[in-house]
């Protein structure tokens, strides 16, 4: 419950480390109790246009997955959501969403090596179960993480860091490089709107 | 600062942002997707900060009028997109601009439309990096079955901007642009220290930019653009792999129509001056021209010796008396001088009538001896059936060639135009067109 607001939330996803109380901007914790400190909060979502919305459904490989999470960052070149989508089954996946872009992934469980930090344009690497070179295209700077429903990490996430594409002609690879040896890289392929089965999507005004 | 929209259910309407210095409403399609706005009646612009609002910039010295109006709405290649910004830009260190539309469509994301002398590229940013061979820093690009030449290398700079943009356009001055076209497809790479962008561009009909907007006049087309497509193009591979049919085909149709088993020889007789009766005619005797129609060619041989000799002579089919006529001149001269031996003309030489019917004929000969000579030489007449008529394969051939070959020249001289606005123009042949 919000100790601001006293807006309750159920957890869908054991993977969830928090939720942001859409009333007040809240982080509520799982597991912790608010009644001695005020919870610090997220920063407010902006309009972005995103198709998507918390509910949205996505039915990839025969599973339904829901959208529960969003991080919105804020990057030098412009703005990408991160969503957080979940199945009954604990099944996650994520879907980057920026203008014209969709990419499902998953996180790769590996971290790059230290000796791969090496980020000049066009360099040519190697991601752990992935068969094929990868070619960074960009790197950019997170500013801002703004957020809402259940997320999984707050600390990193909710900082400055370096966000780096690689691609090659099939596949794309979105790096979170947090610090030497941290870092998040989720794994995935590029749709057309058209190519995902939706639901329960935004509707256009008017 | 700007306020900001709160992300809702329902995907908004336009927004409006305000000019901080001149206080005039400008249309926020993108809402906080704009990373940049300008004002079209102050001239100023302004760049998003960290996603809280925006902060004014710079203020442009010039203005231009878009050809298509801001926030108009048109369909190209089956998308509905809307005109969010418009820019000029110009090549840094070159005296030219173009002007570029900013397109936004809610589900494909941005895409520019670009015109140049009248002259428009619709270009997208490419959904992964493509699969190039080189590498994509070469001359020439190998990608999806399409050679791509290297056309243009620069740097950009913005001499005025109004509307909204997804990033922020002054950003694009570090970058350097590189393209290579294979008409009507561009390749755009555009790399700074933090982003290498691949986009591919399509060039498309003003027309079809005045359809897709519903607006009654462009810029006039000057020159030949980039990807301009020739209006009667075709492949020169194409042309001339048809060329070689063609003159394949008439080699054996030229072999088929006259085989050389048909080739014979149906008449040959030598005369002299004493043949000739008293109305100057030599009557041969008859001889037999056997099959269907055919051609006939009539060798005349005389042995000259620095003298002349004409024949003319009649053909005459004795069941219809159809007749055809002929002539043959023929002279000799030879001799020697300071320079040594030297002669001129020819004793003998050959005349072909073609077409003629079956049947039994003769000839009626009129043979014409230099008055002046002291010795009246005697001559031959010897008639070939059946034989190849050159002169009909080389008329088709020229016919069959003379397209291909001006159309190729036409090729070349509009390949050599469009390469003129570039610093990268490749040695032009017919075989790179």
């Amino acid at each position: 419950m919000c100790k601001v607001c006293n807006l309750t939330h159920q957890f869908k996803s054991n993977l969830a480390a928090a939720y942001v109380c859409p009333a007040c901007q809240s982080i509520l914790y799982k597991g912790v109790s608010y009644t001695q400190n005020k919870p610090e909060e997220a920063f407010r979502i902006f309009e972005d246009l995103t198709p998507f919305k918390l509910g949205s459904q996505l039915n990839f490989e025969e599973i339904n997955y829901t959208f529960i999470g969003r991080y919105q960052f804020v990057l030098t070149n412009g703005n990408r959501n991160l969503w957080f989508l979940h199945a009954n089954d604990e099944k996650v996946l994520y879907l980057l969403d920026q203008p014209g872009g969709y990419v499902i992934c998953k996180k790769n469980p590996h971290t790059l090596k230290k000796s791969d930090y090496d980020f000049t344009l066009g360099r040519a690497f190697e991601f752990p179960e992935t068969n094929k070179l990868f070619y960074l295209s960009s790197k950019q700077r997170n500013t801002m993480t703004r957020m809402e429903g259940e997320v999984f990490d707050i600390q990193s996430y909710n900082m400055s860091f370096d966000a780096c594409d690689f691609a090659n002609d099939k596949q794309f690879v979105f790096g979170l490089f947090f610090g030497r040896m941290n870092n998040d890289i989720y794994v995935g392929q590029r749709y057309h709107y058209s190519e995902l089965k939706l639901l329960n999507m935004r509707k256009a005004d008017g | 600062m700007v306020e900001i929209a709160v992300q809702s259910h329902i995907i908004p309407l336009p927004n409006q942002l305000t000019c901080t210095h001149c206080n005039s409403k400008v249309t926020n399609v993108l809402h906080r997707t704009a990373l940049a706005y300008a004002c079209m009646h102050c001239k100023s612009y302004y760049v998003g900060e960290k996603g809280l609002g925006y902060k004014f910039v710079h203020s442009f010295n010039e203005v231009f009028t878009p050809d298509l109006p801001l926030n108009t709405k048109g369909v190209l290649f089956g998308v509905t997109y809307e005109i969010v910004g418009f820019a000029v830009r110009s090549q840094l260190g070159a005296g030219y601009a173009w002007r570029e539309y900013t397109l936004f469509n809610l589900y494909e994301g941005f895409a520019t439309l670009t015109e140049f002398n009248g002259h428009w590229i619709f270009a997208r940013p490419m959904q992964n990096y493509p699969n190039l061979s080189p590498s994509g820093f070469s001359d020439i690009l190998q990608y999806e079955g399409k050679s791509y030449q290297k056309y243009n290398k620069y740097k950009s700079t913005v001499k005025y901007a109004a509307g909204e943009f997804g990033y922020d356009i002054f950003s694009d001055k570090k970058k350097v642009f590189v393209e290579w076209i294979s008409p009507p497809y561009m390749l755009i790479r555009e790399k700074d220290d933090d982003e290498l962008i691949w986009c591919k561009g399509v060039g498309i009909n003003a027309n079809e930019v005045k359809d897709a907007f519903k607006i009654s006049s462009l810029p006039e087309r000057e020159g030949i653009g980039a990807l301009q497509l020739m209006p009667v193009s075709a492949n020169v591979s194409f042309l001339l792999t048809s060329t070689f049919v063609f003159i394949l085909i008439l080699l054996v149709g030229q072999y088929v129509i006259k085989s050389p088993a048909e080739e014979k020889k149906i008449f040959d007789h030598s005369y002299s001056k004493t043949n000739v009766d008293s109305s100057g005619v030599i009557v041969t005797n008859n001889f037999e021209v056997t099959g269907g129609k055919t051609a006939l060619q009539f060798n005349v041989y005389a042995p000259l010796t620095n003298d002349w000799f004409d024949l003319n002579f009649e053909l005459i089919n004795e069941a219809t008396g159809e007749r055809f006529e002929g002539a043959k001149s023929l002279e000799f001269y030879s001799g020697t001088d300071s320079e040594g031996a030297w002669s001129e003309g020819t004793r003998q030489d050959y005349i072909i009538i073609s077409s003629v019917p079956p049947g039994r004929y003769h000839l009626n000969l009129y043979p014409t001896w230099n008055s002046n000579s002291s010795v009246y030489v005697s001559f031959g007449i010897e008639i070939i059936q059946g034989v190849s008529l050159w002169a009909n394969f080389t008329l088709f051939f020229l016919l069959g060639i003379i397209i291909p070959v001006i159309q190729v020249f036409r090729m070349y001289a509009f390949e050599q135009k469009r390469w003129l606005g570039s610093d990268f123009s490749p040695k032009l042949t017919i075989w790179n067109l």
